[in-house]
């Protein structure tokens, strides 16, 4: 079993992060994982994507957005647009942001899980033990034998459990923070993505999981193709009556067969990106 | 209680704690400020301080009772 270890070192945040990724690597080793850490230093993409052909685990700590995990202050080293080469890995961060929008496509791209944020990290100075016992935390659980569905409940319930912990000691700076830690922690395949979009909903209700894989632009195709064809279909049919009333209209036409080639064409066509989808 | 009295309690709470910290930090995403800075940012209606900090402790002290007596608490011995 291998893992690919990244913590880039760039800023005052980063040294802490790569810190706790300290611990990441201990819990992998005693596991026997072979790891490869790319760390303490700025992380190159290329690094990365070498290092994730043979990688059966990737760990990340360190800045993210909602698209993208960096290895320096400029340089990305996954992004959504290469989700793909996430697939069949499990992937656990503490990025900022990444969940909303990697995690979702690295979750599309078929990837086995994917552990991160859906919101910033929020983390202080006076109570960096428990913020690094609840960034790695996760990976403890998955590690013990946990599913990553069992390991995100058990992550939600420490952070709660810590943040109630530092209220009592009086650190409410803290708790705060880390309850909104653990509010923000995703984990796709521990729970499926949700999404505000009431387009994607209605996907979502109208063919299941599948109805993640429609773009907006497939979304916009299918939307125009079916006013476009039911204009054009109205104003053929229009024309047929005002040459000779319903008797015409209910005659057979060249431009029925037309529109039925459309119609069938556009159907196959759909069935087609379909049946190619996970469900 | 309502809701001007928990905003006014988080940061009378934020300000207390703030005073007795003032060099601890507190990191958001790749931004960090010392808790001095962050009850002054809040004094000056920061957004992103009041997005990303004040918001969520905002709503913690609403719905936990919990903790909102452990800050009252706090208040009151302060």
């Amino acid at each position: 079993m291998k893992a690919l270890l990244v913590a880039p070192v760039f800023d005052e945040v980063t040294k802490y992060s790569y810190e706790w990724s300290r611990e990441a690597r201990r819990l992998l080793e005693a596991k026997g994982y072979g790891v490869q850490d790319l760390g303490g230093r700025e992380v190159r993409r290329s690094e990365v994507e070498n290092g994730l052909k043979n990688a059966d685990i990737i760990c990340f700590f360190d800045h993210g957005t909602e698209d993208a995990l960096f290895g320096s202050p400029s340089e990305p080293v996954v992004d959504s647009e290469r989700a793909g080469l996430l697939s069949g890995r499990e992937v656990y961060t503490m990025a900022c942001l990444s969940a909303s929008r990697l995690g979702v496509e690295a979750w599309k791209a078929k990837a086995r899980a994917y552990w991160g944020y859906e919101k910033s990290f929020t983390f202080t100075t006076d109570a960096l033990k428990d913020f690094q016992e609840f960034a790695v935390c996760g990976l403890r659980y998955r590690l013990e034998g946990k599913s990553w569905s069992e390991a995100l409940k058990l992550a939600k319930e420490l952070g709660k459990s810590l943040a109630e912990g530092l209220a009592s000691e009086g650190k409410f700076i803290a708790s705060s923070c880390m309850y909104y830690d653990a509010d923000a922690l995703r984990c796709y395949d521990g729970e499926e993505p949700s999404t505000k979009c009431l387009f994607r909903r209605l996907a979502l209700r109208l063919f299941g999981r599948r109805g993640w894989y429609f773009s907006r632009l497939r979304g916009l195709g299918i939307l125009g193709f079916g006013i476009g064809y039911g204009i054009a279909l109205h104003d053929y049919a229009h024309t047929l009556w005002q040459v000779g009333g319903y008797g015409e209209l209910l005659a057979p036409q060249g431009g029925y067969l037309g529109f039925t080639l459309m119609l069938l064409s556009f159907l196959a066509e759909f069935l087609d990106f379909f049946r190619g989808i996970r469900g | 209680m309502k809701g001007d009295e928990f905003r006014r309690i988080a940061l009378l709470a934020i300000k207390e704690e703030a005073r007795r910290k003032p060099g601890e930090r507190i990191y958001v995403g790749s931004k960090s400020f010392t808790f001095e800075e962050v009850a002054e940012g809040l004094d000056k209606g920061d957004p992103f301080l009041i997005e990303n900090f004040f918001n969520p402790f905002l709503k913690r002290l609403k719905s936990s009772v919990l903790f909102r007596k452990q800050v009252l608490r706090m208040l009151e011995v302060g």
